[in-house]
C-alpha cells in the first residue's frame, strides 16, 4: 500500500497526452460531471480541458481560457512563461497527477496538452451561494443584520470587508481523507498569540476522520474535552462577533461548507455576552449581562430546588407559600420527581418538535404547547400549578443565553441535578454544585482555563464579565488569548 | 505535557486558609468556653502567633532543600530505611486524617435531615467530586479551593445578621479565666490551625519560592481572623454557659438567623459548610496521594495508588459508628497534627548536622 | 468507573423507589403549627397540636388533636396514630404553654427544639392564661381572623415591633436562661373579654425558668426601653386636670435618641443609672396644646416625671418578684466582677437601687398647634 501512495505521489505529468489521460480517465470514471474536453491546438496536436461542470463560469472558460490557447501557436504554448501570458487571474503550472486529480475536484480547471509535461490549473471557482442574510439563531437589536455563508471564500471576503487591514491573515489546511474539507484559521498578526495559533494548528492538522459534515464534528474531534457538556469555543454566525474576537487576539475557524465559524479560546462568561451589551450603552448593558448571569443559574437550579424542598426539606417553605402549596400538592397523584419529570420531558418535546416543524406551524407549537398543555395539565391534576409556572420560568431563563452550545448544556446538566435532587435532597445538590464547580475549573480552552476571570482571578478582567463598564475603561485587550499587543487602538 | 501541579504562591494562600479553616471551626467555641470561659478568643489568637512561628521554621526548613518535597527530604536525612518508614508514617496520617474529615461531612448530612440515608452511601457520594478534583492535579485543587472566598462571603452575611444581637457584656470581664485556663485553651486551638503541616508536601511546586513565607503568613493571618470573628460572635451571641451545651455553635448560630422572605436560613449555612470541609479533604487526600507517589517513585499506574487511599480512606471514615466518638477522635488528631509540625522542626534542626542534599 | 456505575444504579434505584430512605412527600406531612402545652390533673402533660387541613372535601381548615403523654416527641408520635397525615414539626410557629405550668418551670420543654435539626428555634414561645387547649378551639372557630398560627403570628410580630410584646423567640428565651445575670420575659396571651379576639395581655417575668410576676403591655415597653431594645413606640401621658375632660391624657410616639447604663457599686450595693432621652411627637392631645416653647418645655417635664415614676413602679416591682429582665446582674459581672461573685445574685437583686434619669424633646407636634 505505502509504495503504491508514494510512487503515485512522484507520478508525473508524461509528455504523451494519452498516458496523462488514460490516469485521469480511470481517476474520474464514473462521473459524469468532470467534463473532459478535447481540443486540437496548433499542428493538430490534441489539448484537453478538464473541469467539473457545475463549479466554474463556462463564459469566462471559453472566452478567456480556451479561446486564446486554440489561437497559440505551439512555441508560444510550450513557452515557459505560458501562463503569465495568459488573460486568467489564478493560474499555475502543476506537474503531478494526483495534485491535478485533487484540484479538479476542488473546482479547477486543468489543461493539459500534448508534448508537455506541464498542466495549467486555472482557478475560476463560482458557484451558487446563499445570499447573505441575518442568521435566524443569533438576532439583535443595533448591530449588522449579516451572516456567514457555507462557502468559504465568501466568509473570507466579508471578513475582509470589515477588517480592512494586511494583517489579518488566514492559514489554510485540509482536513478528512474523503472529503478534503477546507479549513481556515484567520487571525490578526501582530495580536494573536503565535503559540496559540500553532497549538490550535497542530490540533486540527491531527484530525483523522472521513469528512466534516459541519463544523461540530470538527469542534468535537479537536479532542480538548470530549466528556464535557460545556462548549469551550463560541460557534457562532456573524461576522461583528468575529470581528470583535479578532481584535482581543482570538482565532476564528472557517470551515468550508458551514456558515456557522468557531472562536477560540474562549472563557465560560464569553457564553453570557451578546452584542447588544456593547451596542448599547453601559448600564443596560451590565443589567443584561447580570439578567443572563441570573437566568443562567435559575435555568438549572430552579426545578431541582422544587424537587428537593418538597421531598426532604419542607422546612424552608416562607409561610404564607405553605398551605396554598400543599393544597395544589395534595391534588396531584405523581411524587414531586414524576411530576417535574414529566413537565420538564413535555416542554423538552415542543422544543425539539419546533425546531423540526416546517416554519408556518412552528409558531403555533408554542402556543398550543403553553396554553392547552400547561392549562390542561393543572385541570386535569397531572402537576400543580406552582410547578408549572416553575416550568415556564425555567424554560424563559433558557432562552436568555445567547449561545445556542451552553443553552443545550445548561438543560442536560438540568436534568442530572433534578435526578440528584430527588435522590439525595440538599446532599445532592451539594454534590453537583461541587462537581460542577471542580469541572469548570477543571477545563481548558486551547490552554487557557475556562472558569477566568473568576477562577484564577484576574481582577482587571472582571470589569467586562459580570458587569460592562463604559467603553473608555475598555482600553486594554482581555487577557485569555494571551494578545502580544495589550492596548487597542493605534495611539499608546 | 505540563505540569498539572505547578502553582503560584498566592494559590498557596488559598491552600492554607482552606487547609486550615473547615473542620477546625467545628467544635472551637464550645470547647474553648469549657476551659477558657468567654476568653477563648485570646487562646486563638495566641494559637495563631504561635503557628506562625512554625510557618517561619518549616518554611526556613524547606528552602534549605529547593525542588524538594518532603518525603525525599526525609530518606536524604535519615537515611532510606528509617526514611521511608518516616514516609509511610505521614501518609497514614493524611489518610487518617482525611478518614475524619469525610466522616464529619457525612455527620454534618446526616444532622441536616438525611438520618436514615446509609452511611456508606453518603461516604461515597462525598468523596466523589474531591476524587475528580484531584484527578485534576494540584492546580486544579487551588482553582478549587477559591471556593473559599464564597465560603467566607457567607459566613461573614450570617454574622452580619445577628451581630445586633451580640452583648458584648458576655465578653467581659476580660482575662477573668485567668492564664491558666487560656494557656490549655491554646492546645485545644491547635488543631484549628492544622493544615500548614501540608505544606512541605506540595512545597517543590510551588513556582516563585521565595514569596512562600509572606503569602503563607497572609493565609495564616486570615485564618486568626476568621476564628477569632466566629469566637467572639458565638461566645458575645450565646453567653458562656449556653455555648458549653451546644455541639457545633456555628451551626446554633445560623438557625438563629432569619430573614423576611426565607425565614429558616440553616439549611444553606449547613451546605456551605460541608463544601469548605471537602477543601479541606481535597487538601489532604492530595497530599497523601502525592507523598504516595512521590515516596515510592510511581511513575505509571498511578490510579492504583489513588484507589488504595480512597478505599482506606472510606473503610477508616465508617469506623467510629458513634458521634461522641468522633469527638474525642479530633482531641488525638489535634496532637498528631502538632507532633508532625514538631517532627518538622526536629528535622530542621537536624538539617544543619546531616547536611546531604541541602543546596545552598 | 465502576464507582460511578454503581453510583448511576444507586441513583435510579433511589429515585424509582417508594421513598428513598429520608424523603419526606411534601404533601403527605401534616404541619404542626401551633403546640400547646398544659398539665393534666394527674400530673402528665396535655399537649395540642394543631395542624392545617389540605385537600378538599374538609368542612374545617384546621385539625386539632390533643394528647396526652409525657414528652413532646412520644405525643408527635401518638398524633401520627390519629392524624391522616404524618405529623412534623418543622414548622412550629408557637408554643403556647399555660400559666400554671409555666409557674413550675419550661426550660426543659423547650429543649426538643434545640435538640433537634429540622425543628426550628425561630417559634415564639407564649404563656396563655388559661388553657392552650381552649384558646386554640376557641379561636380556630372565630369567622373574621385568620387561622390561630397566622393570628397570633401577627399579633406577635406588630407587638414586638411596637414594643408591647419582649423578644420571645425559643433562642431569645434560652440565651436569657443560660445567663446567670438576666431572667427572660414572654408575653401573655388570652381570649378576650367577649370572646370574640386573642388578646395579648401583658408579659410575664421569669425567675430563671419559673413565673414569677405579671406586667402590663405598657410596662414591656418601659423594660424593653430601659434595656435599649425598643428603637420607638408610642404611649400616652396622663396629666392633671384631665379628670373632667372626655378625651384623657396626650398621646406620644418617641423614638428612643440615646441610651446610657451605668453601673457601680456604693456600699456594697449596686447603683445602677439609667439615662435615656426620647424625641416625641405630639400625636393627640387638644387644640392649641402648645402655644410657645415654654409650654413644651412645662410638658416636657410633666412627660419626664411621669416616664420617671412609671420606670420606678415597674423596676420595684421586678425586684420584688425578683426577675432581672433588664440583665443587670450580667452588666455588674462584667463590669464589677469582684463584687458579682461576692454575693448571691438572687438575693441581691432586691438591694440594686436604680436612678432612671429620662429626658423627653418634644420635636413635633403636627400640623396644628
Amino acid at each position: 500500500m505505502e509504495t503504491q501512495e508514494s510512487s503515485s505521489k512522484e507520478l508525473k505529468l508524461s509528455t504523451n497526452i494519452k498516458d496523462n489521460m488514460n490516469y485521469i480517465n480511470s481517476m474520474f470514471n464514473n462521473c459524469p460531471d468532470i467534463i473532459r474536453k478535447k481540443v486540437i491546438i496548433a499542428d493538430s496536436k490534441e489539448g484537453y480541458f478538464i473541469y467539473p461542470k457545475a463549479l466554474i463560469n463556462i463564459d469566462v472558460l471559453q472566452r478567456d481560457f480556451i479561446k486564446p490557447i486554440l489561437a497559440m501557436s505551439l512555441e508560444e504554448l510550450y513557452d515557459d512563461d505560458l501562463v503569465n501570458k495568459l488573460s486568467l487571474s489564478e493560474a499555475g503550472y502543476r506537474y503531478e497527477l494526483n495534485t491535478i486529480v485533487s484540484e479538479i475536484t476542488d473546482g479547477n480547471i486543468v489543461f493539459i496538452f500534448d508534448g508537455s509535461n506541464k498542466a495549467i490549473s486555472y482557478n475560476l471557482r463560482t458557484f451558487e451561494s446563499r445570499p447573505i442574510t441575518e442568521p435566524v439563531v443569533e438576532k439583535n437589536n443595533r448591530g449588522p443584520h449579516e451572516g456567514f455563508v457555507e462557502t468559504l471564500d465568501i466568509n473570507i471576503s466579508i471578513l475582509r470587508r470589515k477588517i480592512k487591514n494586511h494583517r489579518l491573515k488566514f492559514r489554510n489546511m485540509k482536513v478528512g481523507a474523503a472529503s478534503n474539507n477546507q479549513v481556515a484559521i484567520g487571525y490578526i498578526e501582530g495580536i494573536a498569540n503565535p503559540k496559540l495559533i500553532d497549538d490550535l494548528y497542530e490540533k486540527i492538522i491531527s484530525i483523522d476522520t472521513d469528512g466534516l459534515i459541519s463544523l461540530g464534528p470538527l469542534e468535537q474531534l479537536m479532542k480538548d474535552n470530549q466528556y464535557s457538556p460545556f462548549p469551550l469555543y463560541i460557534a457562532t454566525e456573524r461576522p461583528d462577533k468575529v470581528m470583535a474576537g479578532l481584535f482581543e487576539g482570538q482565532l476564528v475557524i472557517l470551515l468550508d461548507g458551514s456558515p456557522v465559524v468557531l472562536l477560540a479560546p474562549v472563557s465560560f462568561f464569553a457564553f453570557f455576552q451578546a452584542l447588544d451589551d456593547y451596542t448599547s450603552n453601559w448600564l443596560f448593558g451590565t443589567f443584561s449581562r447580570i439578567m443572563r448571569l441570573v437566568a443562567g443559574v435559575i435555568a438549572v437550579f430552579l426545578p431541582a430546588i422544587y424537587i428537593m424542598i418538597t421531598s426532604y426539606h419542607y422546612y424552608v417553605v416562607p409561610l404564607n407559600l405553605l398551605i396554598p402549596l400543599a393544597e395544589s400538592r395534595a391534588k396531584v397523584p405523581f411524587p414531586p420527581i414524576v411530576e417535574a419529570l414529566l413537565m420538564e420531558f413535555t416542554i423538552e418535546m415542543i422544543r425539539e418538535s419546533a425546531v423540526r416543524l416546517p416554519t408556518y406551524i412552528g409558531g403555533s407549537v408554542g402556543i398550543v404547547g403553553g396554553l392547552v398543555i400547561g392549562q390542561a395539565a393543572v385541570q386535569a391534576q397531572l402537576v400543580s400549578s406552582l410547578f408549572v409556572i416553575i416550568v415556564a420560568v425555567t424554560a424563559i431563563a433558557s432562552y436568555l443565553i445567547p449561545s445556542h452550545d451552553m443553552g443545550t448544556a445548561l438543560r442536560v446538566i438540568r436534568f442530572v441535578l433534578m435526578i440528584l435532587a430527588a435522590g439525595f435532597g440538599i446532599c445532592g445538590v451539594t454534590f453537583f454544585i461541587s462537581l460542577l464547580f471542580a469541572h469548570l475549573v477543571k477545563m481548558e480552552s486551547l490552554g487557557q482555563p475556562y472558569f477566568q476571570p473568576m477562577v484564577p482571578t484576574k481582577l482587571k478582567e472582571l470589569k467586562d464579565t459580570i458587569i460592562r463598564v463604559p467603553t473608555i475603561f475598555l482600553k486594554q485587550r482581555p487577557d485569555i488569548a494571551k494578545p502580544l499587543d495589550r492596548i487597542r487602538g493605534k495611539n499608546k | 505535557m505540563k505540569n498539572k501541579n505547578a502553582i503560584s504562591s498566592n494559590q498557596l494562600i488559598f491552600f492554607t486558609v482552606a487547609s486550615q479553616v473547615g473542620v477546625g471551626i467545628i467544635f472551637l467555641p464550645a470547647q474553648l468556653a469549657e476551659i477558657a470561659g468567654h476568653d477563648g478568643w485570646i487562646s486563638v489568637l495566641i494559637a495563631g502567633i504561635l503557628f506562625s512561628f512554625f510557618i517561619l521554621i518549616v518554611a526556613a526548613f524547606m528552602n534549605r532543600y529547593k525542588k524538594k518535597s518532603i518525603v525525599e527530604i526525609n530518606r536524604l536525612l535519615y537515611g532510606t530505611y528509617l526514611g521511608s518508614i518516616i514516609n509511610v508514617c505521614l501518609a497514614a496520617y493524611t489518610i487518617i486524617f482525611s478518614a475524619a474529615i469525610l466522616r464529619m461531612m457525612v455527620e454534618a448530612m446526616q444532622l441536616m435531615g438525611l438520618k436514615y440515608t446509609p452511611r456508606i452511601v453518603l461516604t461515597v457520594f462525598l468523596i466523589i467530586p474531591s476524587i475528580y478534583t484531584i484527578n485534576g492535579g494540584l492546580k486544579v485543587i487551588c482553582r478549587y479551593l477559591h471556593i473559599t472566598v464564597f465560603i467566607g462571603v457567607i459566613l461573614a452575611i450570617y454574622i452580619v445578621l445577628i451581630l445586633g444581637r451580640i452583648r458584648p457584656t458576655y465578653l467581659m470581664p476580660l482575662g477573668e479565666a485567668g492564664a491558666k485556663s487560656i494557656f490549655n485553651g491554646v492546645w485545644t486551638s491547635i488543631f484549628a490551625f492544622l493544615g500548614i503541616e501540608l505544606i512541605p508536601f506540595i512545597y517543590c511546586e510551588v513556582n516563585d519560592k521565595n514569596h512562600v513565607v509572606k503569602k503563607v503568613l497572609i493565609g495564616n493571618l486570615i485564618s486568626i481572623i476568621i476564628y477569632i470573628s466566629v469566637v467572639i460572635s458565638t461566645t458575645g451571641l450565646f453567653g458562656e454557659e449556653m455555648i458549653k451545651n451546644l455541639q457545633i455553635p456555628l451551626l446554633s448560630l445560623a438557625r438563629v438567623c432569619y430573614s423576611n422572605i426565607f425565614e429558616r436560613l440553616d439549611l444553606y449555612f449547613v451546605t456551605t459548610w460541608v463544601m469548605a470541609m471537602g477543601c479541606v479533604l481535597r487538601c489532604y487526600l492530595f497530599s497523601g496521594y502525592y507523598g504516595a507517589i512521590n515516596a515510592f517513585n510511581i511513575k505509571t499506574r498511578k490510579w492504583v495508588v489513588a484507589l488504595i487511599i480512597i478505599v482506606l480512606v472510606c473503610v477508616i471514615s465508617l469506623e467510629p459508628r458513634e458521634f461522641i466518638y468522633l469527638k474525642e477522635r479530633t482531641k488525638a488528631l489535634g496532637w498528631i497534627g502538632f507532633s508532625v509540625i514538631v517532627f518538622y522542626i526536629f528535622s530542621y534542626i537536624l538539617s544543619f548536622i546531616n547536611k546531604r542534599g541541602v543546596s545552598r | 468507573m465502576k464507582k460511578i456505575i454503581s453510583l448511576i444504579l444507586l441513583v435510579m434505584f433511589s429515585t424509582t423507589s417508594a421513598g428513598c430512605w429520608d424523603q419526606k412527600i411534601y404533601e403527605k406531612i401534616g404541619f404542626d403549627l401551633q403546640v400547646g402545652i398544659e398539665p393534666t390533673s394527674d400530673g402528665a402533660l396535655l399537649i395540642t397540636r394543631s395542624m392545617p387541613v389540605i385537600g378538599k372535601g374538609a368542612l374545617s381548615d384546621m385539625d386539632i388533636i390533643k394528647i396526652k403523654g409525657g414528652l413532646l416527641r412520644e405525643t408527635r408520635d401518638k398524633a401520627r396514630l390519629r392524624s391522616p397525615k404524618s405529623a412534623e414539626g418543622g414548622k412550629v410557629q408557637q408554643i403556647l404553654i399555660s400559666r400554671s405550668l409555666a409557674e413550675k418551670g419550661i426550660h426543659e420543654l423547650l429543649e426538643v427544639f434545640e435538640r433537634e435539626f429540622i425543628n426550628p428555634v425561630l417559634a415564639y414561645v407564649v404563656i396563655v392564661d388559661g388553657s392552650p387547649y381552649e384558646l386554640i378551639e376557641t379561636s380556630h372557630k372565630f369567622i373574621d381572623k385568620p387561622i390561630p398560627p397566622f393570628y397570633i403570628n401577627e399579633l406577635l410580630r406588630n407587638g414586638i415591633k411596637g414594643g408591647a410584646v419582649p423578644e420571645c423567640r425559643i433562642f431569645n428565651y434560652d440565651i436569657n436562661y443560660f445567663d446567670p445575670g438576666i431572667d427572660p420575659m414572654l408575653p401573655i396571651i388570652k381570649i378576650s373579654g367577649d370572646g370574640k379576639e386573642i388578646e395579648i395581655a401583658g408579659s410575664a417575668l421569669f425567675s430563671q425558668d419559673k413565673m414569677v410576676g405579671k406586667v402590663t403591655t405598657a410596662e414591656t415597653s418601659l423594660l424593653r426601653l430601659m434595656s435599649n431594645r425598643l428603637k420607638k413606640g408610642s404611649t400616652v401621658f396622663y396629666l392633671e386636670g384631665d379628670g373632667e375632660k372626655i378625651k384623657k391624657g396626650a398621646a406620644v410616639s418617641y423614638q428612643l435618641k440615646s441610651h446610657q447604663l451605668k453601673v457601680s457599686t456604693d456600699n456594697n450595693k449596686p447603683v445602677v443609672t439609667i439615662k435615656f432621652s426620647l424625641n416625641c411627637i405630639l400625636e393627640e392631645y387638644k387644640w392649641g396644646s402648645i402655644e410657645n416653647p415654654e409650654e413644651k418645655e412645662r410638658y416636657e417635664k410633666l412627660f419626664s416625671k411621669e416616664l420617671k415614676d412609671r420606670c420606678n413602679k415597674v423596676l420595684k416591682y421586678t425586684q420584688e418578684v425578683n426577675s432581672d429582665p433588664l440583665g443587670i446582674g450580667d452588666i455588674v459581672r462584667a463590669k464589677e466582677n469582684s463584687y458579682w461573685k461576692s454575693v448571691d445574685w438572687s438575693k441581691a437583686y432586691k438591694d440594686v437601687q436604680f436612678n432612671i434619669e429620662p429626658t423627653i424633646r418634644i420635636v413635633r407636634s403636627g400640623v396644628i398647634k
